[in-house]
């Protein structure tokens, strides 16, 4: 803790702004507001927990024939004369619908629904042996006009992909029940939609909170008093530390309410354990084929780590910034400027195949893009250890920025 | 004179011009680009483009039945066209398919004239067929003219003034002849180019009085001869600011805008080319107009209240934090309804104007507020 | 003991400094000199906050660029421009720096009421210096450098902004710490140190001009300086031959002090003051600011 004192108070000086207290309350609202419009699928999403209590988890022949004949039994129940369960929901016209009872209005609801999960969940054997993996490889090879080392080290991924996808076939991975992807996309509108926008936010607090401890004492013109006391220069490493904690303080804030505020809105209690690479998780063109045989929680935590993680390097590196250019304005802006470029400069290298695939690995485009973590499917971005790979890089650059800017400051002449 | 040149100066510092400069160039790419180089956006976009400049050097604005009656001769003419492209066409006689009316209706699960449609359509980007659909987008809905609105009357409008619009249009004869491709590219286009001169305006002119402040050479000003003029001074030379970063953005972006090469269109209602309906029986050359004098103000209410905001605070992170909300409040709310629906019936007829007016009756009395607060301050 | 050997201090072309060499002992020190003189780069330098491009000091024989935070362990500093944070109250400031200067929180909270009760600040102590007049800023930045009890204390301008009343505590407190410890006061007003300083210090372009006590140095100019009533319109006259160190109207006439290397039986000679040499050896340099 004594070690601790200088950090603290220097982060004291900046959480003490109410401005930044401000943002806070103002990104957790607009939070709220996104997940709310999306609230009105909260009840029909519930059925999916049932489902999960009364078949398991993971389905198989077995437990899908069983639903079948629960739905069958539920459409008898109702409609005396429906064969099929398909000749049932044909003949339900909205006339039709109308007529039934408020009770069996809900039960068609539910039946209805279920109908949906049972279809997609019997499709998706056919579907997944439709899938070529290889073949969608080529596929990204051609999209991006892929060359030389690029199109090799897309190769060797695609194919070591094929393994992992042929694993998931086989162990039956894919047959885990989730929120139907389509129409339901709840993956993209946790990670994608939410969980960037989280981590925007960080990214606005994290580079204004890292910029203005580094240069607090240059604002106030405080340097002089500063960094004659016995902590001296140090006190800058002391900033860094502060600025990593006040890092975590913000994305742990954003974090757990706006999560905390989404899981009581979306009822996932049965989900925890589920497959992010589950079939019914099936969104858009490809379904989610993850490296890994993530459960939902385990990959909710990873998401988080990484862009915690990312911030973490972000504040770094507008630390390292801010010391060299000792201007808070500017290097805010700089910095702001700086990750922006990050995201439209890769776009640019249509030129060559190695620098556009290069240019996938770096932090912006990580923490924009959460609902594609351990994706191999992710277009040039699907390498088995993309994360990884992206933050050891970026972190060794911002350690090495860092360094460099703080030896320049240990040493300068402080006018 | 001298000492406002100085000021001007001081705003517009070479790091502070860079950066302006760079935050151009990145978002040139990230948002403008795109709707210069990509417009008209695909297919058949590309083709009812071509098809309906065509049409306005033939028909002008309103198309009466005799002209109708001209298009689709033109069409069936074409039409005779492609039944000829297909009846030498290899992979057609293939597939079995001698004229445009099977073309059309060929079945996706039939290999072979799936083969020759992808083949027609993407591989030999043969402009013909692109074209006839074309005609077709615009037959129909020339056809469906009357019908539309009634439907909008029906099913889509919000409020009673808006119905009321409608039926006017009805009744006048206030149709949609055209597709609503180069309407809606200039609006996404102007309102992408908001958001450039908005941010712009932000980083030039944010340390305008907070420079000052943290340099604390304050006191020494306002004890020098020329004393508190110089925040008037400043003032002016913010104002001044915020019209050459207009000037300079509507120049340059402007000019980008003439490339797309739409103005076939200028002088055509902005209702005739429009799926939504519009209050004022403008022409599109002054919608541009009045989106221009929409910046004009949306700028200086920003620019404004960016100087005021760095008038009233202390330091740069309040002022950067100040900043991101408000953009954000631009962004979100005032972009989207003040620039790019600014005329639609979307909104009820007062809306906009109402937000215009207590923008500026707010940007009036911050003025007021923070002239009076700097002359009874104690430095 | 503080040892300066050899120091000098360029910025590129511009030189700053040139071959300055001292020692100090415990004792106040008073260093006299115009701004631009060189003196702000030399405190700076014993401050740590910028290195000597050539020379060494040195703090009982070690380097203290090498001592590091065990020398600014044992230094009070007051810059010129002292900073604080606007929004803070002196107790919070002062704890703050307490624990910069690495002051265990226990004896940070009464030495922080001590000190702020020696510069007369206790009323205030929690109201934010925002309010604060230049006079209760500049106290509050004596107080921060008394703080950690320092062996060496170096405070450049110190009274900028004090009233005399002020100022007479001031030199109370000073003379009152000076037994044990070294005090170096950089200033270009002469009566705050002429009776408090051990030694003066005069720096002059660039280099040492003096290091003595202040009877020494008087007794450079020791039977040059004195007192005549002349015309006024002789003045200018006079004025051309000789360095005028003061003048004084009186019924039409002038009464003047003055430097001459020659005697006259019309003057009457006096003993020159601190101030004369000040003024004397600095005549080309402006002294403003």
């Amino acid at each position: 803790m004594k070690r601790m004192r200088i950090t603290l108070l220097e982060l004291q000086k900046i959480l003490r702004s109410p401005v930044i207290v401000l943002m806070l309350l103002v990104f957790v609202g607009f939070n709220l507001f996104t997940i709310l419009s999306n609230a009105y699928m909260k009840d029909e999403l519930k059925i999916l927990n049932q489902i999960v209590q009364e078949y398991g988890l993971s389905f198989n022949d077995e437990s899908l024939k069983e639903l079948k004949r629960a739905i069958e039994q539920g459409v008898s129940s109702i409609d005396h004369q429906a064969e099929t369960i398909n000749d049932f929901f044909n003949q339900l016209t909205f006339e039709n619908y109308t007529n039934y009872s408020l009770d069996d209005q809900k039960t068609i609801d539910n039946l209805s629904l279920r109908y949906l999960y049972y279809n997609q969940a019997s499709a998706l054997e056919e579907r997944y042996e439709e899938l070529d993996i290889e073949v969608i490889g080529d596929g990204v090879i051609e999209k991006f006009n892929i060359s030389g080392i690029a199109e090799e080290l897309i190769l060797n991924d695609y194919e070591k992909l094929a393994m992992r996808f042929d694993e998931i076939v086989e162990e039956q991975e894919y047959k885990t029940w989730f929120f139907a992807g389509n129409p339901y996309r709840m993956h993209s509108q946790l990670f994608r939609e939410l969980m960037s926008i989280i981590a925007i936010e960080g990214v606005i607090l994290v580079v204004l909170i890292s910029a203005f401890i580094a240069c607090y004492e240059r604002d106030n013109r405080t340097s002089f008093v500063t960094y004659s006391t016995k902590t001296g220069r140090r006190l800058m490493l002391k900033k860094w530390y502060a600025s990593l904690l006040g890092t975590l303080i913000v994305c742990g804030f954003l974090f757990i309410v706006t999560l905390a505020i989404y899981f009581t809105t979306f009822d996932y209690s049965g989900l925890w354990e589920s497959f992010v690479s589950s079939g019914i998780n099936w969104e858009y063109k490809f379904p989610y084929v993850t490296w890994y045989d993530f459960t939902f929680i385990e990959y909710l935590g990873m998401a988080i780590l990484i862009i915690t993680t990312t911030l973490l390097l972000i504040s770094t590196l507008t630390f390292g910034v801010s010391v060299f250019i000792q201007n808070s304005y500017m290097a805010t802006v700089f910095c702001y400027l700086l990750l922006v470029a990050m995201f439209v400069i890769p776009s640019l290298f249509t030129f060559s195949s190695l620098l556009l695939l290069l240019g996938q690995f770096n932090p912006t485009l990580l923490i924009l893009n959460p609902h594609m973590y351990f994706n191999g499917l992710a277009g040039l971005a699907g390498s088995q250890y993309h994360e990884i790979i992206t933050l050891t890089v970026w972190m060794v650059i911002s350690m090495f920025l860092l360094t460099i800017s703080l030896k320049r400051f240990m040493r300068k002449d402080l006018v | 004179m001298k000492l406002f040149w100085m000021e001007l100066k001081k705003i517009f510092t070479w790091p502070v011009i860079l950066l302006v400069v760079i935050l151009n160039l990145l978002l040139y790419i990230l948002l403008i680009e795109f709707e210069l180089e990509y417009f008209p956006n695909g297919r058949p976009a590309k083709d009812v483009f071509q098809v309906e400049m065509e049409m306005i050097d033939r028909y002008g604005e309103v198309i009466d039945e005799d002209e109708f009656a001209d298009f689709i001769g033109t069409y069936d003419e074409r039409v005779k066209d492609a039944n000829e492209f297909l009846q030498t066409d290899e992979l057609a006689i293939k597939a079995g398919v001698d004229s445009y009316e099977e073309f059309r209706n060929t079945d996706i699960d039939d290999m072979a004239a799936e083969e020759m449609h992808s083949h027609i359509m993407f591989e030999l980007e043969e402009d013909l067929f692109w074209e006839l659909q074309a005609r077709e987008s615009i037959i129909e809905r020339y056809e469906s003219r009357v019908t539309g609105l009634e439907f909008l009357i029906r099913y889509q409008s919000n409020s009673k003034q808006e119905k009321e619009r409608i039926r006017e249009m009805l009744q006048n004869r206030k149709f949609q002849y055209y597709s609503e491709l180069v309407l809606r590219n200039f609006e996404n286009y102007s309102s992408q180019v908001v958001v450039i001169i908005l941010l712009s305006i932000a980083i030039v002119l944010s340390p305008i009085y907070i420079r000052d402040k943290v340099r604390d050479i304050v006191p020494l000003q306002y004890t020098s001869k020329k004393g508190r003029g110089i925040f008037h001074l400043k003032w002016r030379a913010g104002l001044t600011s915020i019209g050459i970063l207009l000037a300079i953005h509507l120049l340059i972006y402007g000019g980008l805008y003439l490339t797309n090469d739409t103005a076939h269109y200028f002088f055509m209602h902005v209702y005739s080319m429009s799926n939504n309906p519009v209050w004022y029986d403008i022409t599109f050359g002054e919608f541009i107009l009045l989106t221009i004098v929409a910046i004009i103000m949306l700028g200086y209410v920003f620019g404004i209240l960016t100087i005021a905001c760095s008038a009233l605070v202390g330091n740069y992170l309040t002022q950067i934090s100040t900043q991101i909300l408000l953009f954000c409040a631009f962004a979100f709310v005032m972009i989207p309804v003040g620039v790019q629906r600014i005329i639609e019936t979307m909104y009820l007829p007062w809306v906009v104007p109402t937000i215009y007016i207590s923008l500026i009756l707010f940007v009036c009395l911050t003025d007021r507020f923070v002239k009076k607060r700097e002359l009874v301050k104690d430095i | 003991m503080l040892i300066i050997k050899n120091i000098s201090k360029r910025y590129g072309d511009f030189e700053a400094l040139k071959e300055i060499n001292m020692s100090l002992e415990n004792g106040i020190y008073g260093i006299l000199a115009p701004n631009g003189a060189g003196k702000t780069t030399l405190i700076k330098m014993l401050a740590t906050l910028i290195n000597p491009t050539e020379g060494e000091i040195t703090y009982n024989g070690k380097n203290i660029f090498q001592l590091d935070d065990d020398y600014r362990d044992i230094l009070g500093y007051l810059p010129q421009q002292f900073g604080y944070y606007k929004h803070y109250t002196p107790r919070q400031y002062l704890t703050y720096l307490a624990a910069l200067k690495g002051i265990s929180k226990k004896i940070a909270e009464a030495r922080t009421d001590e000190v702020l009760e020696m510069v007369a600040l206790s009323e205030v102590k929690n109201k934010k210096m925002r309010k604060f007049s230049g006079g209760m800023i500049q106290r509050v930045g004596i107080a921060q450098a008394l703080l950690n009890d320092p062996k060496i204390l170096i405070l450049d301008e110190p009274t900028a902004g004090l009233d005399p009343k002020e100022r007479a505590r001031f030199r109370q407190i000073l003379s009152s710490l000076s037994r044990n410890r070294i005090i170096l006061i950089s200033t270009h007003i002469v009566s705050d140190v002429e009776t408090i300083a051990n030694e003066i210090i005069m720096i002059k372009n660039k280099h040492l001009l003096y290091k003595q006590d202040v009877l020494s140095i008087c007794q450079t100019l020791e039977g040059k300086v004195f007192e005549t009533v002349i015309d006024f319109k002789d003045l200018a006259n006079f004025s051309e031959r000789y360095f005028i160190l003061g003048e004084r109207q009186d019924k039409g006439k002038t009464m003047i002090r003055f430097v001459a290397n020659e005697e006259n039986s019309d003057w009457k000679p006096i003993t020159p003051q601190l101030e004369d040499i000040f003024l004397y050896k600095y005549a080309n340099e402006s002294t403003s600011g």
